[in-house]
């Protein structure tokens, strides 16, 4: 067989993998596996501590305790419509955040002149820390819903901004160039330059809004509500059910992990050439 | 080598023009955004319990500058800030650095970190008044908690960072661990701690508020919120600003040390 | 005694997650004398990299072993110096101080081990420069730094992975000679990675060709030009016949890349 022939059937391959031993599959797996063993080991730690009155279980509610409550909690129907009202929260504050926050985001980084009014402001209202915009929230809206809707916006909406605008000026210009050399309309180079060099960015900017949208949800709820998830975590706090507290908490932070996860998957899809590109830099 | 940001080119075009009619631009802009506040609220189109004229903060600002409770407020959200963010600074790197060093222990710190970075830290207040009640502990607990994890997901970013090329050229000559900890392990971490050092800076005193709001009697989150609980709108954007003010000084200065490692940068 | 020996060497690789293995480089087989300047050529990705490492002591071989002066080789150690591709001298460190950085690993206290370094900061052409960080110096300034760095170490061999990869047409001239100008004062044994012809024939007393995934040697080219060699030797017949001979080694290993059997052209 010449060279050239046993080359097209990548000569360079020797065989699949061989079969994996017990221990060789551990060792791949080590990654995984290390934090669920500690976190298995810490369970029954603190369960076994809390069982033999070692811990005060108002402290620390052992965590059977904190399934147990979690479970009753989920068996009610207001646990259901309050979390239908943070999703409703979230999803319209948020909605509203990104659509807005990507399109002034982009326009601010794309425009010159109204980089230069509007960047100043932009980067002030980011510092503001979103919990000190509640008393105006509270004096602008009162109780309603809306204002709950208000404060997501306020916190998330310039974070986006931040992120879309820094994107938008930091685009390599040799793509723009390449654009323009092949004499794109406008559009044109728009479409098929920008924002797929921003497309990235704008996920991360997504991320980072969800955050900040989260926490905007937290924060409203404890302010000025009545009903929603976090309120509901509140109100655990105010009558001393720790198991409670700490479900609500784990709750919101599953919840919150989930979109992020949503996110991520949505952004593989969408930006399958950065996939290739990556892999093709490893070969 | 410079570390600007900016593309090389456009530098030579930028000297003469840009910088003043950037400057111009962007004073004409909140000038102008002033001025029609201002308008607006005079011609009575706005109430100004909702939203206080420019001129009504200024005598507000002037009022709270000139009174001693404001300072005493002052001084009670800053020193909570400044220890916690300090002790979170060094618990967060050695957090990081161990991480970095150990790899057992980064299995078990990488996903929670992840995690942690994700939840809202304000779910997790009714905890800890549960365990540390309402006070100054409290509010110092809260802050360390938010400043640390920022700090410890730089730290270990940090020390991935040196993983390729630096550690090689360390074993290449035979450096023994600890020469290639301190040697390279460090100094390659420095730019990314001093990042997390940044966010963890306006973070904590983001932190150090809301504790107040929360749970206080003293500083500028009570400040604020018992402003806003009496309508005093001037009051309240008063603290917005000065907050707002707050942050971006603390993140300019951090942000300048920052700077200076960026050569050190991969 | 012969300075390096490399019997049989073959590097397997496994991909991570499906576990399929692949083999980097096939019973790769030399012996190198010393004081000689040897060079490997081959397409992108036959390995080149990975045998210097497997030298150097970085990664250990699936199969074969590594003998320099008659010793077997497992690791890292003061009898080979390697200078590296990209810039890899500590940014956080002066010039002085990265190039006594091999020596302090080996235990030599720092002011000893600065003042050894600094003869060999004036030889490399850095006089001047000791106090500099590399931020301040050009990429032609750092890779002379890095050679200072592994000479410091007096090794028996240099292992030098495309040190001029990253620099410019001229640059990179001026820096082979330059290279050949050092070393004709030290005459350590050179063991040299580039993609270059020219710069192979030019460096070299020997070329070997190595051929693509997985690599093997496929021609051993003796350099029969006289020493010390000006730059415009290169444009000498013999010269351009050495190179004719490497380009067409090479060239069936490149096609092979390019246009796999099964959709060649003629070119």
């Amino acid at each position: 067989m010449s060279l050239a022939q046993s080359r097209a059937l990548g000569a360079d391959f020797v065989g699949a993998a061989p079969a994996r031993s017990a221990k060789q599959w551990l060792r791949d797996n080590e990654r995984k596996l290390v934090p669920l063993g500690a976190l298995i080991v810490f369970l029954a730690g603190w369960q076994v501590a809390s069982s033999a009155r070692l811990i005060n279980p108002l402290f620390f509610a052992s965590p059977w305790a904190v399934v147990d409550a979690g479970y009753q909690d989920v068996k009610t129907a207001l646990f259901w419509s309050d979390l239908r009202v943070s999703l409703t929260e979230f999803g319209i504050g948020y909605g509203f955040s990104l659509a807005s926050g990507l399109v002034v985001g982009f326009a601010i980084g794309w425009f010159r002149r109204l980089r230069y009014v509007l960047r100043p402001i932009v980067d002030a209202l980011n510092s503001i820390p979103g919990i000190a915009l509640v008393p105006l929230v509270l004096i602008w809206f009162g109780l309603a819903f809306s204002s709950k809707i208000a404060l997501i916006f306020l916190v998330a909406f310039p974070v986006v901004v931040v992120n879309m605008y820094t994107a938008t000026t930091s685009i390599n210009p040799q793509y723009l160039r390449v654009a323009r050399s092949f004499d794109s309309s406008r559009w044109r180079l728009l479409r098929t330059v920008v924002f797929p060099a921003i497309a990235p960015f704008a996920f991360a900017a997504a991320r980072v809004g969800v955050g900040r949208g989260v926490s905007g949800v937290v924060v409203g709820e404890y302010f000025a509500a009545n009903s929603g998830l976090a309120y509901r975590l509140f109100q655990a706090g105010e009558s001393h059910d720790t198991a409670l507290v700490l479900f609500g908490a784990l709750l919101i932070t599953v919840l919150a992990l989930g979109a992020f996860r949503l996110l991520n998957a949505v952004e593989r899809r969408v930006l399958r050439w950065r996939q290739v590109q990556t892999s093709l830099a490893q070969e | 080598m410079s570390t600007a940001v900016e593309p090389p080119g456009s530098a030579v075009r930028r000297s003469r023009y840009r910088p003043t009619a950037r400057l111009m631009y962007g004073v004409a802009g909140v000038l102008g955004l002033l001025g029609l506040w201002e308008g607006v609220s005079r011609a009575g189109l706005v109430q100004t319990v909702l939203i206080s004229r420019p001129s009504d903060v200024a005598v507000t600002a002037y009022q709270e500058l000139t009174s001693g409770p404001f300072w005493g407020n002052v001084e009670s959200t800053l020193s909570v800030w400044i220890v916690g963010f300090l002790l979170a600074s060094a618990i967060g790197i050695v957090i990081g650095l161990v991480s970095g060093v150990f790899r057992y222990v980064r299995y078990v710190t990488d996903p929670f970190l992840n995690a942690t970075n994700v939840a809202p830290d304000l779910a997790f207040v009714p905890l800890l008044i549960l365990w540390f009640g309402i006070g100054f502990r409290f509010r110092l607990v809260l802050v360390l908690f938010i400043g640390t994890f920022y700090v410890a997901i730089n730290t270990l970013a940090g020390v991935k960072s040196t993983e390729g090329r630096w550690l090689r050229v360390a074993k290449s000559f035979g450096a023994s661990r600890m020469r290639t900890f301190r040697t390279v392990l460090v100094p390659g971490s420095l730019p990314y701690i001093m990042t997390g050092l940044r966010q963890a800076a306006s973070r904590c005193l983001i932190g150090a508020v809301a504790s107040e709001f929360i749970a206080g009697n003293k500083g500028l989150g009570f400040m604020i919120s018992l402003a806003g609980s009496f309508l005093q709108t001037s009051t309240v954007m008063f603290g917005i600003l000065l907050l707002a003010l707050l942050g971006i000084i603390v993140s300019e200065i951090v942000g300048r040390l920052e700077r200076r490692f960026d050569s050190w940068r991969i | 005694m012969p300075s390096l020996v490399i019997s049989d060497v073959t590097m397997i690789y496994e991909r991570p997650r499906t576990h399929e293995r692949f083999r980097a480089i096939d019973r790769v087989s030399m012996t190198i004398d010393e004081s000689s300047f040897v060079t490997i050529i081959g397409p992108s990705g036959c390995g080149k990299s990975t045998l210097l490492a497997i030298v150097d002591g970085l990664i250990a071989p699936s199969a074969g072993t590594i003998e320099v002066e008659g010793r077997p080789i497992t690791a890292p150690g003061p009898d080979r110096g390697m200078v590296f591709q990209e810039a890899s001298l500590l940014p956080w460190y002066t010039t002085l101080e990265n190039c006594a950085y091999g020596l302090e690993s080996q235990g030599v206290p720092k002011k000893e081990a600065q003042q050894r370094v600094l003869p060999l900061i004036e030889m490399v052409g850095l006089k001047g420069f000791e106090h500099n960080y590399p931020a301040e110096l050009s990429i032609g300034m750092q890779q002379r730094a890095n050679v200072a760095r592994a000479l410091a170490v007096d090794p028996e061999i240099l292992l030098m992975d495309e040190p001029f990869a990253a620099l410019d047409a001229q640059t990179r001239e001026l820096m082979q000679s330059e290279l050949l100008r050092i070393w004709d004062q030290t005459r350590k044994t050179v063991l040299f990675i580039t993609h270059q012809l020219d710069e192979a024939i030019y460096l070299s007393d020997r070329v070997l060709v190595m051929s693509g995934r997985p690599g093997r040697i496929i021609d051993d080219v003796p350099i029969p030009l006289e020493r010390p060699r000006p730059l415009d030797i290169k444009r000498t017949p013999i010269f351009a016949e050495l190179e004719q001979r490497l380009w067409d080694d090479l060239r069936r290993e490149i096609e092979e890349e390019v246009a796999p059997a099964g959709a060649r052209e003629q070119w």
